[in-house]
């Protein structure tokens, strides 16, 4: 990984590396590799699936209002856990692919 | 220095005298009863400015051969705009503030309605966001303090003032060592009760804390505004009243018996010690002098509609005389900040003829501004450091100015470092070196050309019916052309060599006023007896107080003015209301004027009567007529010198350089008569006259440039 | 899009209306194409500049004449000039998703027009219609031909919100309607204005259906005189330059803009973002949430948006294509666009949308619309910008353009109505929501309480205006600890507000939003979410006793009574003067990881109250002592038990 050679940095956390000639993401931090660019790294993140409310400390508990079962989900680095990306989203719904280079 | 008459005055004569005090130079203009005037010109002390007015004062009575002591004890005014207030807001020194509020509300001038990222910021730039941003706050937050008090929008007590509580808020601001307080309380303009009680709670804990009330300095409604007046107001307050203290009594000392008259934003003059308890309303009174000189010169020149205009290096300020009155608003802004302010409407727009051009690399279009290369590093002709061509750069090259004449011969020009740094955009733009200075001028005259239509249009005027007069070292440069562009038929230079102590002169001719607001909003039909108390009020404290600066009664007029708008719409007119009690005809009579102006203003049919009526705040305007410098006219003896001087100079019209005579200040006589293409130099100030125009110098050494295009 | 839709039915009727890049105009109307290519580079910047100064003197001329809150405080309008097809050359600086829309109408008209009644010299089209190219029916278009000997040389045209267009609902916001025809009825365009003058017949029509038939006549006179002043001083510019020079002007102002966006997005790798984001509760007695999804593809010089995934069209929150594509635009105008003065044609030309009709945000015919303009284009704009700015994060300088999504990403509507403290009706729309927040950037903190970035000339109300305006006394307005999402670099605070009725019995008020049990502001790169819109209410307290006793209360938890929230779609609330309201307003968004965050910036933001200690430790993980400073030891110790939290709580990858 280290011979690696960064390609461009994207965002705060992830960049964008060749290596053996295929671009992946990795961890802006720590470098751990976060799987192929054309993929979604979220998929090579850890995943915490947690009630809404832990959303923000002022955010309650959706079913005062609606039905439908609303969750925050977190994607951490494996290597140094920094936190990713999080999603709001319909509990069953698939993970959003956010990022998918071409 | 520059001398107009050699005055040979009576040893018993009166003087009236105006001094203004710039950035780079101190002015002085002495007038006396004859009409004759004498000016003086030092450099500002920027750190004393005192001394550079004593200074400028006594470069007058030089020059009149009297000493100072005899000027200073015959002057019956002296009149002075200071900037002292401004430079603490640029230069961000002005007082530690604490700001008494009312509970619940103290964050508003935080808050700043949601638009302080983006009020007064220029249009082009409003959507870069990264950019963007509050400003510094006036008053910090840890600096505010609440009060328990609640006032409705009646002025009814909802919850009586705290005073133990207020008392204990005030020590903590106190605590903090703050050199001023603000206090500022909801709906207070309609019930000032708190808000006095807690002033007087200042004063006893701490005398010499300088305080400000938001119904003394700015009882209208809207409390971020009026927070942002009452806070401004104690920002500036301790260093003007300082300086204003020390020019006192360095003039008493030298031998003047009166109060100092300081100009206001408001159009007019205070006593000095007043103007040290409301020194908010000093800012911008430099600009403001300028534009009363310019109702002073258009009133004898029976001109009633003057777009005035001061170019300089750096700055472009803008300011409208309509029906022989300055322009007023009742809102200005320092850097982001939007206040409550009577005030002669001045615009600052940021073009100068230090405006840098650039070639866009990927329109290929011609740029001018808007970065200015100021006065330092400046223009690349300046050789103070600056490469970049400039609209001074162009004019030089183009032969508008003389590289050896520049500001009466007093800085040398460098023309090669001007053609310089205007090849390197000509090449840039694939055109030579003449087409590209002529194109940096003509596309910034066409950008100010544009800036003043929209102001003017936006007020709901014609610029067509407007003169244009030109002060500012580079606006006579460019006043003609600007005036085609308008369709505005006479350009005016005011005063030949006065034009260069314009803002002096101005405030030589002020008078004094007091202004007087009050909000109470109305809904038609008005309460008129509710109106008349309010107004006879106001107008009683005017009497009073113009009385105790000692004008009779005929020299105090009183005007009395109403905001008017129709519901559920926004555009307030300010009318004149007659005097006296105030009827239901009355009341009538002031919702026809309203319709009448608001259809004048804004359109035939733009009125909206059906929504009904509201009056939102009344002032009165208390003037004590001052003694007006009567100018000497001289008798336009129409003589010519045998022969001008010339040089090539270039005529965008016929895209060529042209020979044009030359003329010098001194050459000039009443009636005399230059018809362009003709250049004009003056001590502060090149003066071009564009072919198809014709410059006239008249009784009063004014030159008025007529223009055969737009006949007015 | 594909081809084959396009020319069946997107056509403004069923469906939105998308024009092809080529558009069918009759031979009956000449259009004017000459174009001069050597324009120099002087009078390129005199004309250009001279058209900027005519659309805004268009703008300023609405304001003038109107005179409206909507036009003045809310600048709920937009002037243009447009190429004789219909391409934008100028857009003003109002209100930004106005930008989706002119073009289309101006399109249509060609298209359907052209040959019957005709477009000749002297007219001007009148529209509100959805499907042709407005947000909702309550803005309206005016579109006005500028010829030149016999052929259209350019238009100008503006969009304006009026007051009321009729609906079930006063103001024309119909949270209640089940189809378009239980709202303003929309219409597409129609030759409302010719030789210069309104048609009587027309305008009655119109203003038939309008509660406040006056204020819209006058609205109506302000677009015209816009366009009036707009179109004579092009014909003025013509006239002194040639039609060929000044359209060569036009062109090259567009293709500059093209260039300038072009540029920009060479600096950024292909690929596709997207993003998902839930509105709720689709009208009164409704308790479900709505996927409404986004994506942007990046080819070459192309971005390509797609609304693809978003829920079927339902209830009262939908918008059609011209919002949709409005919404895009927001974040277009202001990340890649900002020094380009409003010229967004050549940007256009680079943008296209497929989107996926019959959903809630590309709804087709008779889909309710009336509250597209709060709900629906607002969802889209904060879409956009997730979207956009983790495109713009693959490069670093262009990574510096965006911001997160701003506070009031959906308006918490509170509309009032009773009896003034003269006993006369009375009815308003809180505008306290203008004072917004802007999100995080890259690189520092977004800005508390600063306004709508996509509305930048708007302002919010004075507490003593609406106090002027309503018979209510405010307790407090304040900026809302905490209400910035949590981030590296934290959102822009937003306003918590609160009131009772004061001289007056009752205010019937009635609330709409989303955003209440979702937030809606979504942090970017790690960055939490700002809060979302909160309506309290505390029924039959003691506030007055608290008035009387000379204490302004500042705390809902100090009252007694009932204290409860409010749905975020309620009407036939009775606010007594023992009822006190209190309105949070949705925060803006965080970016970066809380536990990134400079634990001095924390300590800052403890001491000016602008955080709360308990959020301080809990999201940012950042202790301090008793005299407000970091405590070093502690906020690491903290922070690492925030990562062990991570670690033990998270699923690793498959």
């Amino acid at each position: 990984m280290a011979t690696a050679e960064v390609q461009f940095r994207l965002g705060e956390y992830l960049e964008v590396a060749a290596s053996d000639g295929e671009p992946r993401f990795r961890c802006a931090k720590c470098g751990h590799d976060l799987g192929p660019a054309s993929g979604n790294y979220k998929e090579h993140a850890l995943r915490r699936v947690a009630p809404l409310e832990e959303a923000g400390p002022l955010v309650g508990d959706p079913s005062r209002f609606i039905d439908d079962r609303m969750e925050i989900r977190q994607f951490f680095c494996p290597g140094c856990v920094t936190q990713l990306d999080t999603e709001i989203n319909r509990a069953g719904e698939p993970i959003i692919w956010d990022i998918e280079l071409h | 220095m520059a001398v107009i008459d050699t005055l040979s005055t009576p040893s018993d004569s009166r003087f009236v005298c105006g001094i203004d005090i710039g950035g780079t130079f101190t002015d002085c203009a002495v007038v006396d009863e004859t009409g004759r005037m004498v000016t003086a010109k030092v450099p500002s002390t920027p750190d004393r400015p005192a001394e550079a007015f004593m200074d400028a004062l006594a470069a007058s009575a030089a020059t009149m051969g009297v000493p100072l002591g005899d000027l200073l004890a015959r002057c019956d005014q002296l009149m002075h705009g200071t900037t002292v207030a401004t430079n603490a807001v640029v230069q961000k020194r002005g007082a530690k503030v604490g700001l008494v509020a009312t509970l619940g509300h103290g964050e508003a001038i935080l808050h700043m309605r949601g638009a302080g990222r983006t009020t007064g910021v220029n249009i082009e730039r409003m959507l870069d966001i990264p950019s963007s941003g509050k400003p510094e706050p006036l008053v910090p937050r840890a600096l505010i303090v609440e009060v328990v008090e609640r006032v409705d929008c009646d002025g009814d007590v909802v919850v009586p003032l705290d005073e133990a509580q207020a008392e204990a808020a005030v020590r903590r601001l106190l605590d903090q060592g703050v050199d001023a307080i603000a206090i500022s309380l909801l709906w207070a303009f309609l019930n000032p009760d708190h808000e006095q009680r807690i002033k007087a709670i200042i004063r006893r804990l701490a005398p010499d804390v300088y305080v400000t009330a938001s119904s003394d300095i700015a009882p209208v409604m809207g409390e971020y505004e009026r927070t942002v007046a009452t806070a401004l107001n104690s920002y500036v307050g301790p260093v003007t009243r300082g300086y204003l203290r020390d020019l006192s009594e360095r003039v008493t000392g030298a031998g003047y018996g009166r109060d100092v008259l300081i100009v206001e934003s408001t159009g007019g003059v205070v006593p000095a010690p007043r103007a040290g308890e409301e020194a908010s309303l000093t800012l911008g009174s430099g600009p403001v002098a300028g534009i009363i000189g310019t109702r002073f010169l258009a009133e004898a020149l029976g001109m009633p509609n003057v777009i005035a205009v001061d170019m300089g290096g750096t700055s472009f300020d803008l300011g409208l005389v309509r029906d022989g009155a300055p322009v007023t608003s009742d809102t200005a802004l320092v850097g982001q900040y939007q206040y409550h302010v009577p005030n002669v409407d001045v615009r600052s727009i940021g073009a100068g003829g230090g405006s840098i051009a650039s070639v866009d690399e990927i329109s290929g279009g011609l740029l001018v501004g808007p970065d200015s290369a100021g006065a330092v590093p400046g223009p690349a002709c300046y050789r103070r450091g600056g490469t970049e061509a400039t609209v001074t750069d162009a004019d030089l090259v183009l032969g508008y100015l003389d590289p050896a004449f520049f500001l009466g011969g007093r800085m040398a020009l460098d023309r090669r470092a001007a053609e310089e740094a205007i090849d390197r955009i000509a090449e840039q733009a694939g055109l030579d070196r003449t087409r590209t200075a002529a194109g940096i001028v003509k596309v910034v005259e066409f950008r100010m050309a544009d800036l003043i239509r929209t102001t003017t249009i936006e007020r709901g005027f014609d610029p067509r019916e407007f003169s244009l007069f030109v002060y500012g070292g580079a606006g006579p440069v460019h006043g003609v052309l600007l005036a085609r562009e308008l369709g505005i038929g006479t350009v005016v230079v005011p005063m030949g060599n006065a034009a260069g102590v314009w803002s002096a002169l101005g405030a030589a001719t002020s008078h004094v006023l007091f202004v007087y607001r009050q909000s109470d909003p109305q809904t038609a039909p008005f309460d008129g007896e509710r109106l008349t108390r309010a107004y006879r009020e106001m107008e009683e404290r005017g009497r009073r107080e113009l009385r105790d600066q000692g004008f009779s009664d005929e020299r105090i007029e009183i005007t009395r003015r109403a905001s008017i708008r129709y519901r559920y719409q926004i555009h307030e007119v300010e009318i004149e209301v007659a005097a006296g009690d105030i009827d239901e005809a009355g009341a009538q009579t002031m919702l026809d004027d309203f319709e009448r102006a608001y259809e004048a203003k804004y359109g035939k049919g733009t009125g909206f009567p059906a929504a009904g009526f509201e009056v939102t705040s009344l002032k009165v305007l208390a003037v004590g007529r001052l003694t007006q410098p009567e100018l000497a006219q001289r008798a336009r003896d129409g003589a010519r010198p045998d022969s001008f001087d010339s040089r090539e100079i270039y005529v965008p019209d016929e895209e060529r350089f042209v020979r044009a005579a030359v003329a010098h200040g001194r050459d000039l006589r009443p009636g005399m008569e230059i018809a362009g293409p003709a250049v004009i130099e003056l001590d502060w100030t090149t003066v071009v006259v564009q072919p198809g125009s014709r410059a006239e110098v008249d009784g009063l050494g004014n030159l008025i440039i007529r223009l055969e295009e737009n006949p007015s | 899009m594909t081809a084959s839709i396009a020319e069946t039915s997107w056509d403004g009727v069923g469906r939105s209306y998308i024009p092809d890049h080529e558009i069918r105009i009759s031979p009956a109307v000449a259009l004017h194409r000459e174009t001069a290519e050597d324009v120099d580079p002087i009078s390129y910047e005199v004309i250009r500049h001279n058209l900027w100064n005519i659309n805004e003197e268009h703008g300023s001329t609405i304001v003038k004449v109107s005179g409206s809150p909507i036009a003045v405080f809310a600048h709920d309008f937009n002037p243009s000039i447009l190429t004789e097809d219909g391409e934008f050359v100028f857009f003003g600086p109002y209100l930004q998703f106005h930008a989706g829309m002119l073009d289309l109408n101006v399109k249509w008209t060609l298209e359907n027009r052209s040959e019957h009644p005709g477009i000749r010299d002297g007219d001007m089209f009148f529209a509100n219609d959805p499907w042709v190219g407005t947000t909702h029916q309550q803005d309206a278009a005016m579109m006005c031909p500028v010829f030149w000997e016999g052929r259209i040389f350019c238009w100008v045209a503006n969009l304006l919100h009026f007051a009321d267009v009729g609906g079930g609902t006063p103001g024309s916001f119909c949270p209640e309607a089940n189809d378009v025809f239980e709202e303003p009825v929309p219409t597409p365009p129609l030759r409302m204005v010719e030789n210069g003058e309104i048609r009587p017949d027309l305008e009655a029509q119109f203003l038939r259906r309008s509660r406040l038939p006056e204020l819209c006549a006058l609205d109506l006179r302000a677009v015209v005189a816009g366009n009036t002043v707009a179109k004579n001083r092009i014909l003025a510019l013509v006239e002194r330059y040639g039609p060929g020079v000044v359209k060569g002007v036009m062109r090259r102002v567009i293709s500059a803009g093209e260039e300038r966006f072009v540029r920009r997005l060479e600096r950024l790798p292909d690929g596709v973002w997207r993003d998902v984001n839930f509105l709720e509760v689709a009208k009164t007695g409704d308790r479900r949430a709505y996927k409404i999804a986004l994506e942007v593809r990046k080819e070459g010089d192309r971005l390509i948006f797609s609304n693809r995934g978003t829920d079927p069209q339902t209830g009262a929150i939908n918008i059609t294509y011209a919002a949709l594509r409005g919404g895009i635009m927001c974040p277009i105008n202001a990340f890649f666009l900002h020094d380009s003065l409003y010229a967004i044609g050549g940007a256009l030309r680079h943008i296209d949308i497929e989107p996926e009709p019959g959903t809630i945000t590309c709804a087709d015919y008779p889909a309710a619309c009336s509250n597209g303009g709060s709900t629906g284009v607002h969802i889209v704009i904060g879409l956009a910008v997730n979207v956009l700015a983790k495109m713009l994060a693959c490069d670093t300088k262009m990574a510096r353009s965006f911001c997160c999504q701003g506070g009031a990403t959906q308006w918490p509507g509170a509309t009032m109505s009773g009896k003034d403290r003269r006993g006369n009706d009375f009815g308003a729309f809180l505008l306290d929501p203008m004072a917004g927040a802007i999100g995080a950037f890259s690189f520092r903190d977004g800005v508390d309480v600063g306004g709508l970035w996509f509305d930048a000339k708007g302002t919010a109300p004075n507490v003593e205006h609406n106090e002027w305006a309503s018979p209510a006394l405010f307790l407090y307005r304040r900026e809302k600890p905490d209400s910035g999402g949590a981030g590296k670099f934290r959102g822009g605070n937003s306003l918590e507000l609160a009131w009772v009725p004061h001289k007056t019995d009752v205010i019937m008020q009635t609330t709409t939003a989303c955003g209440c049990a979702i937030p809606t502001a979504r942090g970017l790169f790690g960055g939490l979410a700002g809060s979302p819109n909160r309506y309290d209410y505390v029924e039959g307290s003691d506030v007055q006793e608290r008035l009387r006793g000379g204490t302004v209360p500042q705390d809902l938890d100090e009252l007694r009574g009932r204290r409860r929230e409010l749905l975020p779609k309620e009407t036939g609330i009775a606010q007594t003067v023992h009822d006190v309201y209190q309105l949070a307003i949705s925060g803006a968004a965080g970016y970066g990881d809380p536990i990134d965050r400079d634990p001095e910036a924390v300590a800052r933001d403890l001491a000016a109250g602008l955080v709360t200690p308990e959020t301080a430790r809990r999201f940012y993980g950042v202790v301090v002592d008793a005299a407000g400073h970091v405590d070093e030891e502690a906020t690491a110790h903290r922070r690492e038990e925030i990562r062990e939290e991570r670690r033990a709580s998270a699923e690793r990858p498959s």
